[in-house]
């Protein structure tokens, strides 16, 4: 015959366990159901625990003044095969959902518990990898002096291949093992500066440019200006002629210059420093090499003039004085467009007359500049207008 | 010799009675019966004329607790249930937590509302209301979570000189021993490490703690190492501590039993991230009980509750954050 | 009941209670002076809030204030000007408090008639009606606790006021406890605008005194005699061990439910009536038909009462406001908690 156990009951509100005070029925007892077999005791009251079903009781695995805590097993009854039925189908003992149920502790599928929804869980794909830096990381980052992109190069483990803490500490710990020095303000400034400049969309291009009409006229002037102030006059006055050129986006507005200041950026000692020629279209060309003497004396020691340290709407780079031939720079925050020169050398040119190559002394003209604002035709019908005019210096 | 959470809260009253004169008890059927869990069993007897059993008029049973106080006495008021202290909410709320502010007189009552769910108690015996009465500035409101703190707090509760709502966890009450009782313990404001781990902090107060605990030691078996902070009081709220343990491991989970709106754990997830936002590696969650009231079956009582299994699966989601 | 009390009345000696008249009647006098500078002060401007009056209440409060004991508790409500006055409030109180100065009893906390001095057994009602008669029976039970016997407390409530739970909850506990608990039931007709007839639907309010188990009295509200007499007895009842009294005394009210009311709404015929009796010109009709005062006497005692209001008026606006610069924010008297408070 099947048995049907006997339970401890819920006995009442905050009731865990009870103590058994006597029995009051014997093993092979015939006992009808709901028949009063044990006596307990709890801290309210005395009350007494009940048989499920009719049957014949098996067995008690209780002493008494034992304490036995609620759902615990008693004892059991031999009953009929549909009593038993009956009851393991329907009467579950209540479950002590207990302080800890061990339940599905250990099972990870999702449908074991039901997780409250929570929308802030899962990791927006934008923001895998090394896109995301969480509250705590960016607070490390800021209190070491850090930009986010200095963190670019930590290969992250962390979800998503994300960069832990553990991942930037190690990193950190990495870099003071090789040697290292303090960045000049001035170095930090250019980087801040270049930093803001790279969030826009650049594009560059180039165009040779034949030095030789420049270096013939600048013989007829003393002192003579060297090319870089016949390339930021040229500058000057395509600008004035194509304004929009130097806008600036600002929201859904295109911002033109209301005068047209020119920088010309000048190497120094770890970084470059940009003095501004006010209403450039205006001034006579005769007359800028000796500002120009001034200014550069001034950066030197990085002490810019009040009316050179004004911003600018554009830069004139001189880079061929580096020897470069060719570079992309990067126009200020506050510019749309930069206008590099690399350095001059003799270049065989197709002489059309003489149906021949002839050397020629040439250098190449970069524009750099702000995509959102101005695109290849704008920009090149500036490149023409200043080629021009540095064809014909003597307009300048 | 063992002392469940129910034992350690009558030998605190016991204690403060026989060592303040100015306390008595005051509720329904406290006196010959007792009260409806036993908290005050024997009490009447040892203490005559001092456990007094009040018609079933929670607002006066407040009001005559603060007229007392304001006599210079110690009145408990036990609530049979935290439920019905809803009936004497005015009382707490508008009379009791307010006086100090008013008149610079102090209200020195204590409150004890049997708390929290128990197995088949449903909708109207069932409730965790501190998040409630946390809202109210001038109350005190602590949740005990273990015998020894249920002992050291409830005589702290007598002593201060605030209104202190003690919410005792019902379930607690047999299920919880402990070999002694301290002398002293943990000042009441003070949250307490209840386990220490690197990778994650739940902070939890009152009976959810053994759930957060028993999450603990299956998340252990995973290398998930879980710090619990037990809030110990919830108002005021150890927010040092709070933010500590943050510090430590970077990930916060909160759990409490009360509903999720406006509640102890949005206050302290509203403090983590605004005093200590530079501390997070993910977004801080919490569980609370479902948002309906509370449901009668055992079933449906055990998942509207925050279990082990749900914390264990929450902190596992917010580890792998 | 009614019966006993009326032989009482003839049986009290006429020196004597002359004396308590005038004694009452001054406390009258001098509660419808500081409420006519309230009024005068709030329409000015120099009050926030509310400014909420007793007039034609004053019988009644001044009443209970000059029958209760040092030693005693009194929860006063709104309309108890006069039983302050009597049961101890000093008038720059009144006016720190309106005003909301630093130096008064609430410190800018609580305004208004939120005022009294707990500690000294003067209660500080809140706005929630009934809410305080547990309070002052709480009180009473502190007392007992501690051995004093001699000590009855005394509150009042409206028309209205006995609607609440809480005042069924109070005076059934109280009837329980046997407390030595009088509670003054000034029946003004009106609750706010709502009248009696959309209150209760008992016969008479004090009719519910027996279904508490409580002694319960009537009294004409716009009677100090009546009301002196009635209360005198109330209070010698509690204080001897006859446990709670609830006396219903029928006014009404004259003044709006607070300065910014009109009550257009009140029954004018209701002013043709013994109800709506001015109790302060009543009692001057009484004290000259007696001859205790004459005109001459009374304008020196007004004229007095209105030096005592300005006087306490000019103090009180010469003292600090609350300041929120030097505010502690700290509504815990626990030091512990005050201290972690301040550090934040």
């Amino acid at each position: 015959m099947p048995k049907v156990p006997i339970i401890m009951p819920q006995l009442g509100e905050s009731i865990a366990e009870a103590t058994v005070v006597r029995l009051t029925a014997k093993v092979g007892d015939q006992v009808e159901s709901d028949q009063e077999v044990i006596e307990v005791e709890t801290n309210k009251a005395v009350m007494s625990v009940t048989t499920p079903c009719h049957g014949i009781i098996e067995s008690f695995n209780v002493e008494v003044n034992e304490t036995y805590p609620v759902g615990n097993v008693l004892g059991y009854i031999e009953a009929s095969v549909e009593d038993a039925e009956r009851l393991s189908a329907s009467q579950k003992p209540a479950i002590d959902q207990g302080l800890v149920s061990e339940l599905h502790l250990n099972d990870k599928s999702s449908d074991a518990v039901s997780l409250p929804p929570s929308h802030g869980l899962e990791i927006p794909v934008d923001d895998k990898g090394a896109g995301f830096r969480s509250p705590r990381l960016r607070a490390r980052l800021r209190e070491l002096g850090m930009h986010t992109s200095d963190a670019g190069v930590v290969r992250g483990t962390g979800t998503g291949g994300r960069v832990t803490i553990e991942d930037f500490e190690a990193y950190l710990q990495q870099l003071n093992r090789l040697p290292s020095q303090k960045a000049s303000p001035m170095r930090l400034a250019v980087a801040d500066s270049m930093r803001r400049s790279w969030t826009r969309p650049l594009a560059t291009l180039g165009v040779s440019v034949s030095l030789e009409p420049i270096l013939a006229h600048r013989k007829t002037l003393t002192p003579s200006p060297g090319p870089a102030l016949y390339l930021a006059k040229a500058v000057a006055i395509a600008l004035s002629e194509y304004p929009q050129s130097a806008g600036r986006l600002v929201a859904d507005k295109i911002v033109l210059p209301a005068s047209i200041d020119i920088g010309v950026a000048v190497e120094v000692e770890d970084g470059v420093m940009v003095p501004v020629f006010a209403n450039l279209d205006k001034q006579p060309l005769a007359e800028l090499p000796a500002q120009y003497k001034k200014f550069l004396q001034a950066a030197k020691e990085k002490r810019l003039p009040q009316e050179a340290a004004i911003p600018a709407i554009a830069t004139v780079t001189n880079f061929g004085t580096l020897g470069v031939r060719w570079a992309t720079p990067i126009p200020l925050p506050s510019e749309t467009l930069i206008v590099g020169l690399g350095y001059g050398e003799k270049r065989p040119f197709w002489d059309e007359k003489s149906e021949r190559f002839v050397p020629r002394l040439e250098a190449d003209l970069t524009v750099s500049f702000d995509h959102r604002v101005i695109d290849g035709g704008q920009s090149g019908r500036l490149v023409r207008r200043i080629l021009a005019l540095l064809a014909k210096p003597e307009d300048l | 010799m063992t002392i469940t959470y129910l034992e350690a809260i009558r030998e605190a009253q016991e204690k403060v009675l026989r060592d303040d004169p100015r306390v008595y008890i005051y509720g329904q059927d406290v006196a010959n019966f007792g009260g409806a869990f036993k908290a005050t069993k024997n009490l009447a007897k040892e203490f005559p004329g001092r456990i007094l059993d009040a018609p079933i008029s929670e607002d006066a049973m407040v009001g005559s607790a603060i007229g007392a106080a304001i006599e210079g006495m110690r009145p408990i008021v036990e609530m049979q249930f935290a439920d019905f202290s809803m009936v004497a909410v005015n009382q707490i709320v508008n009379q009791a937590a307010t006086l100090y502010w008013r008149t610079q007189v102090s209200c020195p009552i204590t409150i004890r509302l049997p708390s929290g769910g128990n197995p088949g108690s449903g909708p109207f015996h069932s409730q965790s209301l501190e998040s409630m009465y946390a809202h109210f500035p001038g109350l005190v409101v602590m949740t005990p979570a273990t015998v020894e703190d249920a002992y050291t707090m409830l005589r702290e509760a007598v002593d201060i000189d605030d209104p202190v709502i003690f919410c005792e966890h019902k379930y607690l009450y047999n299920r919880l021993k402990a070999d002694e009782l301290p002398e002293n313990g943990l000042p009441f404001d003070q949250a307490r490490v209840a386990r220490s781990g690197r990778d994650l902090t739940i902070v939890a107060y009152s009976a959810m703690v053994h759930e957060a605990l028993a999450a603990a030691e299956q998340l252990r078996k995973e290398d998930i190492e879980v710090e619990i902070v037990d809030l110990r009081c919830v108002k005021p709220l150890d927010l040092d501590t709070v933010l500590g343990s943050v510090a430590r491991t970077a990930r916060l989970l909160c759990v409490g039993e009360s509903w999720p709106w406006g509640g102890v754990n949005s206050e302290v997830i509203a403090s983590v991230v605004t005093h200590g936002f530079h501390l997070l590696d993910a977004p801080p969650q919490r569980i609370n009980s479902k948002d309906t009231p509370i449901p009668f079956h055992v079933s449906l009582w055990g998942a509207h509750k925050p279990s082990s299994q749900l914390i264990a699966a929450a902190a596992r989601q917010l580890y792998e954050w | 009941m009614l019966d006993t009390l009326k032989q009482q009345k003839r049986d009290v000696v006429p020196s004597v209670f002359q004396e308590q008249y005038i004694k009452a009647f001054k406390w009258m006098l001098l509660a419808r002076t500081v409420e006519e500078k309230l009024a005068s002060l709030w329409r000015a401007g120099k009050i926030a809030g509310g400014v909420y009056l007793g007039k034609g209440q004053e019988a009644v409060s001044a009443a209970i204030g000059t029958r209760l004991k040092s030693g005693d508790i009194f929860g006063p409500l709104i309309r108890d000007q006069a039983g302050r006055l009597a049961f101890g409030e000093s008038l720059i109180d009144i006016f720190r408090v309106h005003f909301g100065s630093r130096t008064g009893p609430s410190q800018g906390h609580d305004g208004n008639v939120h005022r009294g001095k707990p500690r000294e057994g003067y209660h500080a009602m809140i706005s929630h009606l009934g809410s305080l008669v547990s309070v002052v029976a709480g009180a009473l039970m502190a007392r007992r606790f501690k051995g004093d016997t001699s000590a009855i407390g005394a509150t009042t409530i409206g028309d209205g006021g006995t609607s609440t739970g809480a005042f069924h909850e109070a005076i059934n506990m109280a009837a329980v406890e046997k407390l030595p608990l009088v509670v003054v039931v000034v029946n003004n007709q009106y609750a706010y605008s709502t009248p009696n007839s959309r209150q209760f639907a008992c016969n008479d309010l004090v009719d519910r005194a027996i279904g508490y188990g409580v002694e319960g009295y009537s009294m004409d509200g716009t009677d100090l005699g009546d009301c002196l007499q009635v209360i005198a007895h109330v209070t010698e009842r509690a204080r001897s061990g006859h446990g709670p009294q609830m006396v219903v005394g029928n006014c009404l009210r004259l003044s709006g439910h607070g300065e910014h009311d009109d009550a257009f709404y009140v029954d004018k015929s209701l002013f043709q009536t013994t109800l709506g009796r001015d109790c302060l010109k009543v009692a001057e009709r009484y004290l000259r038909e007696r001859e205790w005062a004459d005109e001459t006497l009374l304008e020196t005692w007004r004229k007095n009462a209105k030096q005592h209001v300005e006087e306490a008026v000019a103090r009180a606006q010469r003292e600090p406001l609350a300041d929120p610069s030097d505010e502690t924010w700290c509504p815990y008297a626990t030091p512990r908690i005050a201290e972690a408070l301040l550090v934040r």
